[in-house]
């Protein structure tokens, strides 16, 4: 575990992404001990990459994002929430 | 003159007892009353007596009071009365302060409150998140949290009793509800040394961060120190 500079806000599955796009192998959830630091499960020959990653972190309400994601997926199908309902019974 | 076997009491020589026999009784019964004095220094009705450092001299206990059963003394040296229970040994920890669990990310519940904390197993100033074993209280205890959230169905609601940064001893987890608060909790008994310490860890996967609740007895850690 290495010790990081905390992100203003924080979406630990959305970090979790961000470093994984960037090729940082890392399934553990990030943690935030009694002190409000911030820790990482990441090796440390990645500890420059993923501070660089985490100061441009900004956490997404991932309930909305999935909305959206829902929404441009259902009028990529030209149908509304409840058709898809309908059609998945 | 001769002497008793065991308390050396002085008795007259066949001719003493011609010679001065009323004086040499007396010296013996006034050894004989000495003796059963030191042996008996009990004064009052419940006394009772244990033997002292010096032979032959006993130490007087006064009765103790209703309920006290008979004990050895802290430097193990005398027995004394004491309590049937134990003295109480461990914290209760309590937090109002809603601190706020990002959604997906472990983090260390603090407490800044205690009800109880016997023998400065916690700090509200440095590490609130950590209960630390004080030195000569190595033993089993029971350890327990809870962690309370606010309604809302999505994702899941866990707590972790974990040791020592490193090993996690216990987990709870609650389904959380659209109309229900949900309320984690998790215990363990689990042996303890001088220097290890407890956390209380959660997390959260609603999607936002999620503020702790503050309603009272909502978050709470502590433990009970059950015996060596």
């Amino acid at each position: 575990m290495i010790k990081f500079d905390k992100p203003q806000t924080l979406n630990g599955e959305q970090l979790l992404s961000e470093l994984n796009n960037a090729k940082i192998k890392i399934t553990d959830f990030p943690f935030i001990d009694g002190n409000g630091d911030l820790w990482l499960n990441v090796q440390e020959k990645d500890a420059s990459k993923t501070q660089t990653i985490l100061n441009s972190h900004i956490a997404i309400d991932s309930n909305i994002a999935k909305a959206a994601e829902k929404q441009a997926l259902l009028d990529k199908l030209g149908i509304t929430a409840d058709e898809a309902q309908l059609l998945l019974g | 003159m001769a002497t008793t076997t065991n308390y050396s009491w002085t008795t007259p020589d066949d001719t003493a007892l011609v010679k001065d026999g009323a004086s040499a009784i007396r010296s013996l019964g006034t050894a004989i009353d000495t003796t059963t004095k030191n042996l008996n220094p009990s004064t009052t009705a419940g006394d009772i007596e244990y033997r002292s450092s010096t032979a032959n001299v006993n130490t007087r206990l006064a009765i103790g009071t209703a309920g006290q059963i008979l004990k050895v003394n802290s430097g193990a040296t005398a027995p004394e009365w004491g309590s049937a229970y134990p003295n109480f040994v461990g914290c209760s920890l309590y937090s109002t302060a809603g601190q706020s669990i990002s959604t997906s990310t472990l983090t260390a519940v603090t407490f800044a409150n205690e009800h109880i904390d016997t023998d400065s197993f916690h700090s509200t100033v440095t590490n609130t998140d950590r209960i630390t074993i004080p030195s000569g209280k190595d033993g089993k205890y029971f350890i327990y949290g809870q962690v309370r959230y606010d309604t809302n169905s999505t994702g899941r609601r866990v707590a972790y009793i974990q040791l020592n940064n490193t090993t996690d001893l216990a987990v709870g987890e609650d389904t959380p509800g659209a109309s229900t608060k949900t309320t984690v909790k998790t215990s363990i008994i689990y042996s303890l040394v001088a220097g290890d310490y407890v956390r209380l860890n959660t997390f959260q996967t609603q999607g936002i961060s999620q503020s702790l609740l503050t309603d009272a007895g909502s978050v709470l850690f502590g433990l009970v120190y059950l015996g060596a």
